[in-house]
């Protein structure tokens, strides 16, 4: 079996070129003059000459090879819990350290298939990080100055579109209260739409209404980063839903206006 | 080093016998030979499993030639296929990580046509990473190979890998200590407390692979170790009290009994059958033996 392994070692594989990721692998080597032949009861007289040698497999460049495994809980990106899936070994070794899943093995099949069943499920692989994106985003509805509004789906959806975003409209569900335009009292300031992923999981997003003109003159001064600022709800009704939203944090800046990095905390593994 | 002579006139085994046995073979640490011959069996057992079956070990840095013989393309001359394994060092570093069998290759390279082989290392690459035991049940941060990562995948987890893999391949004393802690473990039943249903499952498993307990004591020890054990046990065994001291204890407990229990005063005249067996009475010729009385 492990003559098996270590010739499947040494053959090249490029399953895929997109997932080129530098692997350093076991050396071969192969003398340059072979050894000539020896009778049974001696050894082989070895030179200099037998000790030149030339390397067969290099430990540089090598694709990282795919792993089938057994997931047992779900993982973003990568799959729904009892599903076996190809991904790549570091990634495989992770999740397995880490209890999410196991090696594809009937053993382990008999061993987690009923904790599998009991697992939540999510309608999509990409579902759970589609929801964690969409709750940072800060969305810009441009709506014109001068023409009078009211807010429809269809705004919400070409917004969407701009930020390259792609909803359809039936999974887009409005706010309760109606807003109409334009309206400079409402410039800069945020509502909430509830998106509905894959007709199951909802996340809420911060939407922003911007007046917009075309002539120079009537245009707005421009907001430096404005997204990145907390701002205040249109109704006041809604900071509930801003309380359970991710905070956005401001960027701080000194005297010369250049940036300051945010101090992260220190991490448990790291000194 | 050794010479793998597949598909050549084997040599007979008796014939072998009686040729020096340095004819067919190097041995790694000739200075261990003459101390493992007066270790127990079950570590000869081991150390042979360990240092002494090359022939045996799986090629890690050279690819063998398969087949008995082989065909010139040119000539139609068929000749023996000989493999003369490439002899690989393993630093004592090895012994503090799981190399999956890797070493250190020392040999030469000719870089051009007219320049003479300039020497060369080749080395593996080394990381950290940590690695799983479920009968253990404890994380490891250990250097590693990529080659013994994927071993470990292959196998599907630690415990098969170093379980299922002999001494040979293992070669790092550090895998062989693992193991010899999990078959340890096996035997005394001594993990999965937890889940005895999982206990069975895996008792069953390895069932093939478990060593009697005597040859697991021996199992992957150094053989520095390996004498320290017989001589730690050689001294257990001999009784280093003084004599004195023995006889004392014997002396006072003799004494003691004969407080505990006095003989019975007999009535004055009548002899004591103490008496009737003294010496004395062996010495007299007349007296009657005890057959006739």
């Amino acid at each position: 079996m492990a003559l098996n392994a270590c010739r499947r070692l040494t053959i090249p594989c490029i399953s895929s070129l997109n997932n080129f990721q530098q692997v350093r692998t076991t050396y071969v080597v192969k003398r340059r003059n072979p050894v000539g032949l020896t009778k049974p009861h001696k050894m082989a007289s070895l030179r200099a000459r037998h000790f030149v040698y030339e390397t067969v497999e290099d430990n540089m460049g090598r694709p990282q090879r795919l792993m089938k495994i057994l997931l047992r809980k779900y993982v973003e990106d990568v799959g729904q819990a009892g599903e076996v899936v190809d991904i790549k070994e570091q990634t495989a070794r992770l999740l397995i350290m880490t209890n999410k899943a196991a090696y594809a093995t009937q053993e382990n099949f008999d061993r987690f298939g009923q904790d599998v069943k009991e697992q939540v499920t999510y309608s999509s692989k990409y579902a759970v990080s589609t929801m964690q994106l969409l709750s940072k985003f800060v969305l810009n509805v441009s709506m014109n100055k001068e023409t009078p509004w009211t807010l429809e789906p269809w705004h919400i959806r070409s917004s969407f579109r701009k930020a390259k975003v792609h909803v359809t409209e039936s999974a887009i569900t409005m706010p309760e209260h109606v807003i109409t335009g334009p309206d400079m009292a409402l410039e800069g300031k945020e509502f909430y739409v509830t998106l509905t992923i894959n007709g199951s999981e909802k996340v809420t997003v911060r939407c922003r209404i911007h007046h917009w003109a075309t002539s120079l003159s009537e245009k707005l001064p421009r907001v430096r980063d404005h997204w990145k600022f907390p701002v205040d709800p249109i109704f006041s009704e809604d900071k509930k839903i801003t309380k359970a939203l991710p905070e956005i944090i401001p960027p701080v800046f000194d005297e010369d206006d250049n940036f300051i990095p945010p101090v992260r905390k220190a991490t448990a593994g790291r000194k | 080093m050794s010479t793998v002579s597949s598909g050549y006139l084997a040599l007979h085994p008796s014939i072998r016998k009686l040729l020096n046995p340095s004819r067919f073979k190097i041995h790694r640490r000739p200075w261990d030979r003459e101390r493992v011959a007066t270790l127990p069996i079950e570590y000869q057992k081991f150390y042979t499993e360990w240092m002494d079956s090359e022939e045996k070990e799986t090629p890690v840095h050279w690819a063998p030639k398969e087949g008995k013989w082989e065909r010139n393309p040119e000539t139609g001359e068929v000749k023996p296929i000989q493999n003369e394994p490439i002899m690989v060092n393993y630093p004592v570093e090895m012994h503090e990580g799981l190399w999956g069998g890797e070493g250190v290759v020392q040999g030469t390279v000719k870089k051009g046509k007219w320049r003479s082989p300039v020497p060369r290392y080749w080395s593996p690459t080394l990381k950290r990473s940590i690695i799983f035991s479920e009968i253990l049940d404890t994380y490891f941060s250990v250097v590693v190979t990529e080659r013994a990562l994927r071993l470990i995948d292959e196998h599907h987890g630690l415990d098969n890998y170093l379980i299922m893999t002999p001494a040979y391949d293992l070669k790092s004393m550090l895998a062989l200590k693992l193991k010899r802690q999990m078959l340890m473990a096996l035997l005394d039943k001594n993990f999965c407390h937890k889940n005895p249903s999982r206990q069975n499952e895996l008792l069953e498993k390895y069932k093939e692979y478990l060593l009697p307990r005597a040859e697991v004591e021996w199992y992957g020890l150094t053989v520095e170790e390996a004498v320290a054990k017989v001589k730690q046990i050689k001294e257990a065994s001999l009784d280093y009290t003084p004599l004195k001291i023995k006889l004392r204890q014997e002396l006072v407990q003799k004494l003691k009994q004969e407080r505990d229990n006095p003989p019975e005063s007999q009535p004055d005249g009548v002899l004591s059958s103490t008496a009737s067996s003294s010496w004395m009475s062996k010495l007299n010729p007349f007296a009657k033996s005890a057959e006739s009385r």
